[in-house]
Order: C-alpha cells, then sequence, then structure tokens
C-alpha cells in the first residue's frame, strides 16, 4: 500500500491517535438527532448555528414570497407599508464606487418603463430616473440582487446593491427585508458591530415583523 | 355511548413513514456522527463549534437520505462536512474568533486526570500544527492518519485523482514532519 512507504514517526502517530481518541461531548449525537427530528416536524432547531438554519434559501424564498404578499396587501388597499425605515446613517460614507443617481424634480417625466425580469441592476437604475416611486417588482429586483451577491460571499456587492435600493430606487415596499439583508450583509462583511446596532433598532422598530427572530441573532450580548 | 368502530377504514401510513425515518435518521447518526465529529475537529473546529457543525451536517445530510447511495454514505457525509466546517470558519473569521487554535477543552467525563492533560495537550499541538498546513493537505492528512482510509478512498472522499491524493499525502506529510520538529518540545509524548 502506498501509504504504508512514507509513515509518520511515532511520536506523530500518537498525536494522531490521541485524536482519532478523542469522543464527541456527552449527549451531543442524541441532540443531533433531535435537532434533525424537530427540523422534519418543522419546529426550528434550537442550538444549530444561526447560518445554518436562516442562511437557507427556502428561508430567503418564504420570506421573499411573504414580503411580496403584503407588500401587494399595502398597494391594493393604497395604505404605506409599517416597515420601519432603518437606513445607513447619513454621516456614514456609502461602501460603494458606484455613482448614485438621484433624479431631481426638474427632470422631466419619464414614462414608467416595466423592469425586465432578468436585468435586475437596469431594472433599478431605470427607476431611478423615474419621478414616480418604484414598483414592487423594481424593489424585488434590487433585493434580489443583493441576496445573490450575498449568497455569493460578496458581502460588498450586496452593500452596494442595497444603497441603490435605498437612495436610487428609495425603496418603500420591502424596507423591513432590505433591512435585514444589510444586516447579514454588514455580518458578512465583518462589521459586525454595525449589524448588531442595526439589528437592535430593527427589533425596537419593527417589535410584530415575521423577521425580528432572525434580526436579533445579530445582536451582540 | 359507544361510538361504532369503522374496521375498514384505512391505517394511516404517516406515523408509521415518521417512525422510520426517524430510525433511519437513528440509524445514520450512529454510522457517521463520531466521524463528522472527528473530521470537524481535524478541520479546525473547538469542540463546541464542532457539536453545532456535526448536528448542521446530520440535518442537511438527512434530507437527503433518499437519494444518497448507500455505499457513498460516508464520502456524501464527509463533502457536506467539508463545506460546512468552511462556512463555520468562515463565519468565525468574520467574528475575529481565534480560529486556528481551537480551545481544546477536557472532557469532563474523561478519566484519568494524568492522561486527560497529555492528551488535551496533544490534541492542541496536533491542531496547531494542521493548522499550519494547506487545506487539501490537512484534509488528506486527516483522512489517512485519524481516519485510516487508504488512497483509494481518499481520492473518492475528495473527489480526485489517486495519484494526486498520493501526491498531496506525502507533502502533508514531509511538512507534518518538519512543523513538529520545531514544536517537539510541545509534544507530551516525547
Amino acid at each position: 500500500m502506498p501509504m504504508e512507504k512514507d509513515p509518520l514517526d511515532s511520536l506523530s502517530a500518537q498525536l494522531f491517535a490521541a485524536a482519532r481518541e478523542e469522543a464527541p461531548p456527552a449527549g451531543a449525537e442524541a441532540r443531533a438527532v433531535a435537532a434533525v427530528r424537530r427540523q422534519a416536524s418543522g419546529e426550528p432547531a434550537a442550538g444549530v448555528l444561526v447560518r445554518g438554519v436562516f442562511g437557507s434559501k427556502a428561508w430567503l424564498l418564504a420570506a421573499v414570497v411573504a414580503s411580496v404578499a403584503i407588500a401587494f396587501g399595502f398597494v391594493w388597499f393604497g395604505a404605506e407599508p409599517e416597515h420601519a425605515s432603518i437606513r445607513p446613517e447619513p454621516s456614514r460614507p456609502l461602501p460603494t464606487s458606484e455613482p448614485v443617481v438621484v433624479s431631481t424634480p426638474s427632470a422631466p417625466p419619464v414614462p414608467a418603463i416595466p423592469a425586465p425580469a432578468k436585468a435586475a441592476k437596469g431594472g433599478a437604475e431605470n427607476a431611478s430616473v423615474k419621478n414616480s416611486p418604484a414598483t414592487l417588482s423594481d424593489e424585488l429586483e434590487a433585493l434580489k440582487v443583493a441576496q445573490t451577491a450575498l449568497s455569493a460571499s460578496d458581502a460588498p456587492g450586496a452593500l452596494r446593491a442595497l444603497d441603490r435600493y435605498d437612495r436610487v430606487l428609495r425603496g418603500q415596499k420591502l424596507r423591513a427585508e432590505a433591512s435585514l439583508l444589510r444586516i447579514e450583509a454588514l455580518s458578512a462583511a465583518g462589521q459586525a458591530e454595525a449589524a448588531s446596532k442595526l439589528a437592535s433598532r430593527f427589533v425596537e422598530e419593527n417589535p410584530n415583523s415575521p423577521l425580528v427572530d432572525r434580526a436579533r441573532t445579530f445582536i451582540k450580548q | 355511548m359507544s361510538w361504532p368502530i369503522n374496521r375498514d377504514a384505512p391505517v394511516q401510513a404517516e406515523p408509521t413513514q415518521d417512525l422510520n425515518h426517524e430510525r433511519s435518521v437513528q440509524a445514520f447518526a450512529s454510522r457517521h456522527y463520531p466521524f463528522v465529529w472527528r473530521v470537524l475537529r481535524g478541520l479546525g473546529l473547538s469542540r463546541a463549534d464542532a457539536e453545532d457543525a456535526a448536528q448542521q451536517v446530520l440535518m442537511i445530510a438527512t434530507r437527503k437520505l433518499d437519494t444518497i447511495e448507500p455505499d457513498r454514505e460516508r464520502s456524501f457525509v464527509y463533502g457536506v462536512a467539508v463545506r460546512v466546517a468552511k462556512n463555520v470558519r468562515r463565519g468565525l473569521f468574520r467574528r475575529r474568533e481565534v480560529l486556528e487554535a481551537p480551545a481544546d477543552e477536557a472532557d469532563p467525563e474523561a478519566e484519568g486526570a494524568e492522561e486527560t492533560v497529555a492528551l488535551v495537550q496533544a490534541r492542541a499541538l496536533l491542531h496547531d500544527l494542521l493548522a499550519k498546513l494547506p487545506q487539501d493537505q490537512r484534509r488528506v492528512l486527516i483522512l489517512a492518519e485519524i481516519e485510516g482510509l487508504e488512497l483509494r478512498a481518499i481520492a473518492e472522499y475528495e473527489s480526485i485523482p489517486q495519484g494526486t491524493a498520493a501526491s498531496r499525502l506525502r507533502l502533508a506529510r514531509a511538512r507534518f514532519r518538519t512543523l513538529l520538529g520545531t514544536e517537539r518540545h510541545r509534544n507530551p509524548f516525547a
């Protein structure tokens, strides 16, 4: 066997043997099985790393679908959503190198162009030249860009997309989701303090939001 | 008053399915949990993080129970464990926690205080040395030296040709020897 041609010395072998003999904490396996059972029955799995449970695409899909449904409800009844508008603080420099396009009152009215489904970035930029509020699909597309960037571990890209959502699109309908994505993106970018601070504000201002539990996980004790 | 019993009513299948699933999960965990735990520890996670991560691995893997070929279970679980460990390490790094030298707390249930101290020291040294290896070399060394796998299995687990596995292992051992030489004074068995 080729491996035996190049064995480690006995001291090294003893180190590896020590690792081989290490047993998991008592009851760890039973706790894991219990967590799987809870997962199968749809209960939240206590004790599992936050990312493992909430970082899944299923969570995102559910959140987006729920948000769209809620937002459509508000649009239908002509009411503004009660989501908090947690925007980045004005004094904080934007983590983006891209120019921010802001529509001015003197700009000629441009007819609304439906955002193409595939061109998410283009959709957001089209909305920037509109005088009318961004449509739900514009906002959704912008958040999809942010989520895609976050999934690809591109936290700066996600923050740029969220800045576009805030400053260019001036999104309103999916503000809570945008805030939560920003919290995640900050955390992913290593800015745990900023994420914690934002998460605290989110929880204070949205005590009844279904996203509160997730936001809480970013608050440092 | 007694209610008539409908003896022709179909037997509900759901509880049986649940029971079967639970048994499969239990059996799956028994087969693979210790392996997953060792791999995660070998990849640099602390005992606490390894427990959380092993739980994640189990949750992910058991969702695919029906699709895993029985003779590929172990390599599948290994692949999941490597990915989960990577995510956990990334998360820890973001939180700026010490990763490469995991707190190797002693297991209070372990017997023999002197032996425990020596084992803890040995594991701490091993983790320090493994942390200095490139990840691909670290993984093959874990599979070979902790799990005792042969090259064929290592190549399968790592999805690499056998020759590549052999050369990685050779490099890993050579590097490990060199590193251990510089830390020999820390080896409790020396």
